[in-house]
């Protein structure tokens, strides 16, 4: 069945990433994305639910889809796991997709400035991942979350300036330790 | 604006809709500050960016694949059917007007037609469905057997008044059937007795108020109607499936009837067991008896939620059965219920124990958990419903929807956000459905009020 794969195949690595942010268990996320392949076949099959709504096979309807159904595993399977467990940084299965350019940029920093995006809180970092890490548009951001499209703009917004004062702080913090 | 204002953190992502990017930029290039403000955030955008992108990038293995590929052909689809969906066309103006008048048209015949030809009364009582077609539908698939349906409450009607008449002492009726949860519609295959299936044998409507019986009703239970406390010299409720009867004396079977047990059969499907004339069951501990056991299949008036629908309860049912308490489930009760026949729907990761199934503690057992209202998005909506929603269970979704946000698109909105219906539901079933989201689905028929789910703890 190689057009199921062609299909959703595109969507595993952000779907991944994305339900890492959840769970920070990388088989855990591995499995919450299968999960959510595995009830997109159903639901396109006789096997959906009686008065679900047949999915989406295309575009930026399947994709929001994806992202909706991963999110709502994602979240079941942190409240089954009864607690929220830190993510841990660069698990296996990092690779380092920057260019040249970046290349005078230090790793170190870009780890540290992502260990910032886990203190903010959860809304804002769910929506500073889903634009950042999965290119997601406002509105789809929203369809996911279901915080409004403005919400989104706020949570972003205020996200970003918060990520950005930690980071003068820490900046700050590590100047006057030298 | 300000630097405050959120267009300009969307303005420096390039995320301003095209009719408003025009003005805000208008703003931005005439303030100094607001300029620098946005050069700045556009810069730590960028490195967030490279940040996001050095992170986690692992894909499905293989036999992650594979199994859903696997699923694929079980569920049987094909690769054509992973197609694009055609774009919807939307209908000219006069469509639905014309469409409606042509309806209207075509009743309003049809209304005359009946009124000229037959001058009988406007109000006509119908009957309650043969049993032969009860049996009968008790044979056909789960996905073809009626959900919720006027020809449904007759049967319904009669088991519950049934249900009063049933002799203190022979136990509890419950007649639970999770028949709208996904595993179980996937299970419930009718077993096929050769007798059963080449001449389906009449139920007698008495017959289903001594479908399921449980022999130790729990404490809670007592004053119920057709409900008696445990008594140690009932018989063990056990139920045999029709291709195990036995043809035999009928002079020691007590005249309750037995509710299958899933820990005696571990195979069998989660059906409800109804006796009928010319069938014998066997009761553990006494000597075998000639009730006979038929097959009904969700949706026959006697389990509900045939088919994973939920039926409204309509008044003149609920008012037939005695009413179970009236303690509702909040945070922090144990709730208790009935589920024979379904025990491995039921996982400790729900927040409970998992059904025993050993001996006299199995399926008969009440099932307990505490239910955390905290635990699941769906047990949230279910408090929010308890504690505010007076409404029947048409406007509850909606209602829950707009204050929950988003819903899971894989599950229909009624599964989620309806739990509290009328004042009748007395009756919750939560199973974990496979890994799948938490299923939530409350019974409503009033046969079932019977075994309501109990608050045993507070």
């Amino acid at each position: 069945m190689p057009d199921l794969q062609a299909l959703l195949g595109r969507y595993e690595r952000p779907l991944i990433q994305y339900a890492h942010s959840f769970v920070s268990d990388l088989d855990a996320a591995r499995d919450i994305v299968q999960e959510t392949f595995i009830t997109y076949v159903r639901a396109l099959s006789a096997e959906r639910e009686p008065g679900a709504d047949a999915p989406p096979t295309e575009g930026q309807h399947l994709e929001g889809w994806l992202f909706t159904v991963t999110r709502f595993r994602a979240l079941d399977h942190v409240r089954k796991q009864q607690r929220i467990v830190p993510m841990p940084f660069l698990p296996d299965g990092f690779c380092n997709r920057s260019g040249p350019s970046e290349a005078a940029e230090s790793r170190d920093e870009l780890v540290w400035m992502l260990k910032l995006v886990d203190e903010l809180p959860e809304n804002q970092r769910e929506v500073i991942r889903l634009n950042f890490q999965s290119d997601l548009s406002y509105e789809e951001i929203a369809k996911i979350t279901g915080f409004t499209s403005g919400n989104v703009g706020f949570l972003l917004h205020h996200g970003l300036k918060r990520l950005r004062a930690l980071a003068e702080q820490r900046q700050t913090e590590r100047r006057s330790a030298r | 604006m300000t630097p405050d204002d959120p267009r300009l953190t969307a303005s420096a992502l390039d995320a301003l809709p095209a009719d408003e990017r025009k003005a805000v930029e208008t703003e931005l290039w005439s303030d100094p500050e607001l300029l620098r403000e946005l050069e700045e955030t556009a810069a730590f955008a960028a490195k967030l960016k490279r940040a996001f992108s050095i992170e986690l990038n692992a894909a499905l293995t293989d036999d992650h694949w594979r199994e859903i590929q696997a699923e694929a052909a079980i569920v049987g689809l094909s690769p054509e059917r992973v197609v694009p969906m055609p774009v919807r066309r939307s209908l000219p103006a006069w469509a639905v007007p014309a469409a409606a008048g042509v309806m209207l048209g075509a009743v309003v015949t049809s209304v005359a037609l009946t009124w000229h030809d037959a001058p009988r009364p406007l109000v006509k009582a119908v009957p309650a469905p043969a049993p032969a077609a009860v049996a009968n539908r008790g044979t056909s698939p789960v996905a073809s057997s009626p959900v919720v349906g006027a020809d449904l409450k007759v049967p319904v009607v009669a088991a519950v008044r049934s249900l009063q008449d049933i002799p203190r002492g022979a136990g509890v009726a419950a007649s639970f059937h999770p028949a709208a949860s996904d595993h179980s519609r996937r299970n419930a295959v009718l077993p096929t007795a050769p007798s059963a299936s080449a001449e389906p044998e009449p139920v007698q409507p008495a017959a289903v108020s001594q479908a399921v019986f449980f022999r130790n009703a729990p404490p809670e239970l007592s004053g119920i109607a057709g409900v008696a406390p445990a008594s140690g010299s009932a018989p063990e409720p056990v139920l045999q499936p029709a291709a195990f009867r036995s043809e035999q004396s009928t002079s020691a079977v007590s005249p309750a009837p037995m509710l299958a047990s899933a820990s005696a059969l571990p195979s069998l499907p989660p059906l409800l067991f109804v006796p009928s004339a010319g069938q014998s069951t066997e009761v553990a501990g006494s000597p075998p008896g000639p009730v006979s056991l038929t097959p009904v299949q969700p949706g026959d008036g006697l389990a509900g939620t045939g088919g994973g629908g939920m039926k409204p309860v309509t008044p003149g049912d609920a008012t037939a059965v005695a009413k179970p308490p009236t303690v509702e489930p909040s945070k922090g009760d144990e709730i208790a219920w009935r589920r024979p026949a379904f025990s491995d729907a039921m996982s400790a990761t729900a927040g409970g124990r998992a059904p025993s199934t050993a001996g006299s503690e199995g399926d008969a057992e009440l099932e307990r958990m505490t239910l955390d209202l905290g635990m699941y998005p769906t047990l949230e909506h279910l408090s929010t419903v308890l504690e505010h929603d007076p409404a029947p269970h048409q406007n509850c979704g909606s209602a829950a929807a707009k204050k929950e946000g988003p819903k899971d698109p894989a599950i229909p909105l009624v599964e989620q956000f309806c739990f509290r219906h009328a004042p009748d539901v007395k009756v919750l079933v939560i199973l974990d459905n496979g890994g799948l989201p938490l299923d939530v689905t409350p019974y409503d028929t009033p046969i079932l009020d019977i075994s309501a789910p109990f608050v045993t703890a507070r």
